[in-house]
């Protein structure tokens, strides 16, 4: 593990830990407003360190909540998107045929279609979700790749001869899938599910900013930004620190989710050599 | 090759078909309707409201209004929006080319410069600021561009005053060159915003092509009959753009996402903007027509990076 990949790492788990804790963490209720007109919109103090909102609301308890929204969606919709991904990359591969070509025509369609706009629709027609439904509304969204690369290297597993051989002494087609196939993938799927988080973090934030996602007064780390919208010089303490935070969480993933992949890539490549 | 672009474009068709049928279904069979805010909450006659619901047709059964839906379509209408008075398709008119401005300057702009960062990075692996520039990169991709859009709006153009915080033109601003100028002042945040991501990753992917057909033997051969170092790199060079082309055929689709938040930061006239008001506005009519546009742009793009993917890599033509 290289120096960046340990820091990223670091960084990510001190995040996540904050989120879980903020109940713990934050000084104050995140809903709870002020009571005086005075108190909206202040630049960070000691008495609020990160400053206060429209509502004079206290900005770091609204963070540490907004990223138990922001990262709690985020991990619902990857975990959501890797098994669907997984289940339908599986069976295609195992059907081939028909089905196989049929499964591969949607996951084709889906990837042409953009992403926001079908959250968009879904939104606009059901209205707003609620905070699970929006995360599993992520997910469904975003099984495709998962579902390519399952499939793929799925077939390649198939063909080497430990997944052959236990097909030779009967083992049936699901626990085959189960047994031999998925754990060898379990590296590739890490580093899929770690780019899958990175992802699916500012699609969150880019939608509750929008006033689709999370809604307020339940804090996101995108819709504490939009509360500054209006005046995002003068109140900029309101956009500068969701805006680290999303930003810190995003580079800690991809850099980890690089490493997770070379590590996987490694291992492949060994395989590989092996068997040649 | 004939037979591959045809088949993309039954392909493209289903893919839109689907859409008109997902997006009129999904719409129609969610609760509430276009006239609830407007007229039920304001307390309007509910046998009026019934009368103004007659008059557009909702009160007829949904497949009914789905055959219409479709027909009206197949003849180029898209129906009547009811949260900006005017059609859908007047209403898509006036912001489609304000969007296909801004991402098409984006997407040149990162395309043009991914690639010659790229070429250079890995024509020249070994140097020090094309480490430097590869490490930059890393943390430049990952910063998404929504977060991007925010902080240049309050670097550049609200501390710094170097640009305009928002819109596409002056008002009442001049004509011509002189509004040509001021159209390129509007658009260069919200461009550089969308367009940096794109750009390192593009950079990224002609980087690795590049140090793949470095060494190859084409490119040896041509150093070997005496071609320049920038003849042998412009050789290497069209074989490298086969990866950056087929990314940008497959990713397409996903920088519409960048494309709507960032319309939105900057007010930029655009489609992504009046869908996000559609959305709010649950304007039924002019999301559907928006996303079905939406979704036709992104398949003649993805269109069009295949057929320069197949012009990049003649090995890809005999291929359906």
């Amino acid at each position: 593990m290289t120096r960046g990949a340990r820091l990223a790492a670091a960084l990510l788990g001190a995040i996540l830990l904050s989120a879980l804790l903020a109940p713990w963490l934050a000084p104050a209720d995140p809903r709870a407003q002020g009571a005086l007109e005075s108190l909206i919109w202040q630049p960070p103090s000691a008495a609020h360190p990160l400053g206060t909102d429209s509502a004079a609301r206290d900005v770091l308890s609204r963070l540490l909540h907004g990223g138990r929204a922001t990262l709690g969606i985020a991990l619902l919709a990857v975990t959501v998107s890797m098994s669907l991904g997984s289940c339908i990359g599986a069976v295609a591969a195992v059907a081939r045929g028909p089905l196989d070509a049929l499964l591969m025509r949607v996951t084709d369609a889906f990837i042409a279609f953009p992403r926001l706009l079908l959250l968009l629709l879904v939104v606009a027609g059901v209205g707003h979700p609620g905070n699970a439904a929006f995360a599993v509304l992520l997910g469904a969204t975003g099984w495709m790749t998962t579902a390519r690369l399952v499939r793929q290297e799925t077939r390649r597993l198939l063909a080497t001869d430990h997944v052959r051989g236990a097909r030779a002494v009967g083992v049936p087609w699901p626990r085959l899938v189960a047994r031999h196939v998925l754990p060898a993938l379990a590296p590739t799927l890490a580093a899929a599910a770690t780019f899958a988080f990175a992802t699916a973090v500012p699609l969150e934030a880019g939608l509750s900013y929008l006033g689709l996602g999370v809604l307020p007064p339940a804090p996101s780390w995108g819709n504490i930004l939009a509360d500054a919208d209006a005046r995002p010089l003068a109140h900029w303490w309101l956009v500068f620190f969701p805006a680290v935070a999303i930003a810190v969480t995003v580079v800690s993933a991809n850099v980890l989710a690089e490493t997770v992949a070379r590590r996987a890539g490694a291992i492949d490549a060994d395989r590989g050599e092996d068997e040649a | 090759m004939r037979a591959a672009l045809v088949s993309r474009l039954l392909q493209a068709a289903v893919v839109v078909v689907l859409v008109v049928v997902a997006a009129f279904a999904l719409i129609r069979l969610a609760p509430g309707d276009p006239f609830y805010s407007s007229l039920e909450e304001a307390n309007v006659a509910p046998e009026q409201v019934a009368r103004i619901k007659a008059h557009w047709g909702y009160d007829r059964p949904i497949p009914e209004q789905f055959a219409r839906f479709a027909r009206n379509l197949a003849q180029g209408d898209l129906g009547y929006s009811h949260s900006r008075i005017q059609s859908v398709q007047e209403a898509l008119a006036a912001t489609i080319p304000n969007t296909l401005v801004l991402v098409v300057t984006a997407l040149g702009v990162a395309f043009a410069a991914g690639i010659a960062l790229g070429a250079w990075q890995g024509w020249r692996a070994e140097s020090r600021a094309a480490r430097s520039t590869d490490t930059l990169g890393t943390v430049a991709v990952s910063v998404p561009e929504f977060v991007l859009a925010v902080l240049l709006m309050i670097g550049p153009a609200l501390a710094w005053r170097w640009f305009p915080v928002s819109g596409m033109r002056t008002e009442f601003g001049p004509a011509g060159l002189a509004g040509l100028a001021d159209l390129l002042w509007h658009l260069a945040l919200p461009a550089t915003a969308l367009a940096l991501p794109v750009l390192f990753i593009v950079a990224r992917l002609q980087r690795n092509a590049m140090l793949g057909v470095r060494d190859a033997e084409f490119v040896r051969a041509a150093r070997a009959r005496g071609a320049g170092e920038g003849r042998a790199a412009r050789r290497a060079l069209r074989n490298a753009l086969v990866p950056v082309l087929a990314y940008a055929g497959v990713h397409l689709s996903a920088l519409v996402g960048g494309v709507v938040i960032v319309e939105k930061v900057f007010d930029w006239p655009g489609m992504g903007r009046l869908m996000v008001a559609a959305v709010h506005a649950r304007d039924y009519q002019l999301v559907v027509g928006g996303v079905l546009a939406g979704a036709v742009c992104t398949v003649v793009g993805t269109m069009l990076a295949d057929l320069l993917l197949l012009w990049a890599d003649p090995r890809q033509r005999g291929r359906a």
